[in-house]
């Protein structure tokens, strides 16, 4: 098949509209691509949607699986052809992950019902990754090609769900030139006056949210008094507030902006660091890199199989390795090869490309019809969820009745208010005041 | 787990019209396995069902879509279920009791005077 006639159905995250981030950037310049070479695609949500006139429908991000598995059915009782691109990462260094990542299921006994036993929720939280893994196993072994965007997170994927080799096809995400393209003054002629003049700065493109680690970089970077400054929307308000607490005089939150604005900035600083817990593809590390900023990257991403050496590793957990990364980062003179060689490897071309030739390999075979083990997994994620509702009713009741009790103390309260209000009418007074002198 | 029932059911009574038209057109169940209830219909469908040994469910297509159905269903039901009590009930609780905490506090500086 010709990749002119190839009509392909994207399904991205359910709220992409509404949250944009990386991979809906990847899945937009993947369609651009695509069209450029002549393929009809269609990003859609929409589950009533005629899937006729499809060769094959691509699922995006193993984010919301039972969205994913409802677009996967959708497909499959139209006898198309699916595949995956997952963004897949392993979790467990990240600490707010530790109830779902537990190795073993955490001993809870439903029969002493008693809803505030810590071991409740860890039970639902690993009953919950249970249920996640097993729809991500039926998931990847049901369709017919996963493409992951760099070789270490194929090689995470076949490791952790014994997928093989040749099922994988790395499709590595092309470079934005418009983040070459950044004016330094620009970005100084608006915040020279916030960060004290024009000077060597260590930079954040990323939101401001538990898993992009901010707390740990704020923490890490507090001792210094070079400028450290965060670009990007703040998604956690909680979280939010602690960061600018914590936070010295030194850090800076300038909120989203616009490409074309973050290009600019790019430009401007010296070191952009990406501490996060894990990142699948460290987009903004590779913007940054195009403005020749050096680079601080978790440990946690495929860093060097994208950077090389041209970069310096943190682990997130540690506050004094953050710190060394950035320190390094911004003693070493700015790097100029890297952009270079980041331009020759990867092109949204050359990604179309690899689809396009995915493509075609998988809508060559026939559609396989589900086998044994595709109605077994299916039987675990009901069962692992329905007891995962089970425990959750009980935390529900739990709040209910506390909401029902409070309703009623609140009632009370404003009863009494309301009583003594009307006491303290003049009226009242005068009549308290008869009542005491006629005594 | 209607549907699951429904389409794995042998026979089907049901009593009027309607509940046909509407287990036919909500639920897509095959017409011939719906029947008029009556003594006479029960006893034919007995025997007849004695003489039948039980599907295999897991070879049935029907069991796969509703396999599907569970298994995507429970998730929405957690999913929507977290999404009503920890981003709506809860913080309303929580203002509900700083309500209750400032009516209160009210009331009690009002007796101290």
């Amino acid at each position: 098949m010709k990749t002119e006639s190839l009509r392909i159905l994207f399904r991205p995250r359910r709220n992409h509209l509404t949250l944009r981030g990386g991979d809906l950037v990847s899945l937009e310049q993947s369609v651009r691509a695509l069209q450029a070479l002549g393929a009809e695609c269609v990003i859609s949500n929409d589950l009533s949607l005629e899937l006729a006139r499809f060769d094959l429908v691509h699922l995006y991000t193993f984010e919301n699986l039972t969205a994913m598995l409802e677009d996967f059915v959708n497909a499959r009782r139209s006898g198309k052809h699916v595949v995956v691109t997952p963004i897949y990462w392993r979790r467990q260094y990240w600490d707010d992950m530790s109830e779902r990542n537990a190795v073993e299921r955490p001993n809870f006994d439903p029969a002493h019902m008693d809803v505030n036993d810590p071991s409740r929720r860890a039970l639902v939280h690993w009953l919950d990754e249970q249920a996640d893994r097993v729809t991500m196993q039926l998931l990847l072994d049901a369709c017919g090609k996963i493409f992951p965007f760099s070789e270490t997170e194929g090689a995470l994927i076949a490791e952790d769900f014994n997928i093989a080799g040749e099922k994988i096809c790395t499709a590595p995400d092309g470079l934005d030139e418009e983040f070459a393209q950044g004016d330094a003054n620009r970005f100084w002629e608006k915040y020279a006056a916030p960060l004290g003049g024009k000077r060597d700065f260590v930079m954040t493109a990323a939101r401001i949210e538990a898993q992009k680690n901010t707390l740990n970089v704020i923490r890490a970077w507090n001792s210094e008094t070079i400028p450290l400054v965060f670009i990007g929307r703040a998604t956690e308000p909680a979280y939010f507030e602690q960061c600018r607490a914590e936070a010295g005089a030194h850090v800076h939150f300038l909120g989203e902006m616009s490409p074309a604005d973050l290009a600019d900035a790019y430009a401007a600083a010296k070191v952009h660091v990406l501490a996060s817990w894990w990142e699948l593809m460290p987009h903004s590390a590779v913007e940054a890199a195009l403005a020749h900023c050096n680079l601080a990257v978790t440990q946690n991403c495929p860093a060097r199989e994208i950077f090389g050496d041209d970069c310096w590793i943190c682990d997130p957990s540690d506050g004094q390795s953050i710190h060394a990364a950035i320190r390094a980062a911004f003693d070493a003179p700015r790097q100029t090869q890297l952009a270079s060689h980041l331009r020759e490897r990867f092109t949204w071309e050359r990604t179309g490309k690899i689809l396009a030739d995915a493509y075609r390999q998988v809508v060559s075979q026939p559609v396989l019809p589900p086998n044994h083990l595709y109605l077994e997994r299916l039987h675990q994620i009901a069962a692992l969820r329905a007891e995962a509702w089970k425990l959750r009713e009980l935390h529900y009741h739990e709040l209910e009745a506390r909401a029902r009790e409070l309703r009623g103390w609140l009632r009370e309260l404003e009863n009494q208010r309301a009583a003594r209000k009307s006491l303290a009418h003049p009226l009242h007074f005068a009549r308290r005041w008869l009542k005491r002198v006629q005594a | 787990m209607i549907r699951f029932i429904l389409h794995h059911a042998a026979r089907i009574f049901v009593t009027n019209a309607p509940e046909r038209d509407a287990l036919a057109q909500n639920f897509e169940v095959p017409p011939q396995t719906i029947f008029d209830a009556s003594a006479e219909a029960y006893s034919n469908a007995y025997r007849a069902l004695a003489q039948n040994s039980a599907p295999d469910f897991l070879n049935d297509a029907c069991a796969i879509q509703c396999a599907e159905d569970a298994a995507i269903e429970l998730g929405w039901l957690t999913h929507f279920a977290d999404a009503h009590y920890y981003q709506t009930f809860t913080p309303r609780l929580e203002q509900d009791a700083a309500r209750a905490r400032v009516l209160q506090a009210e009331l009690l500086a009002q007796d101290r005077k």
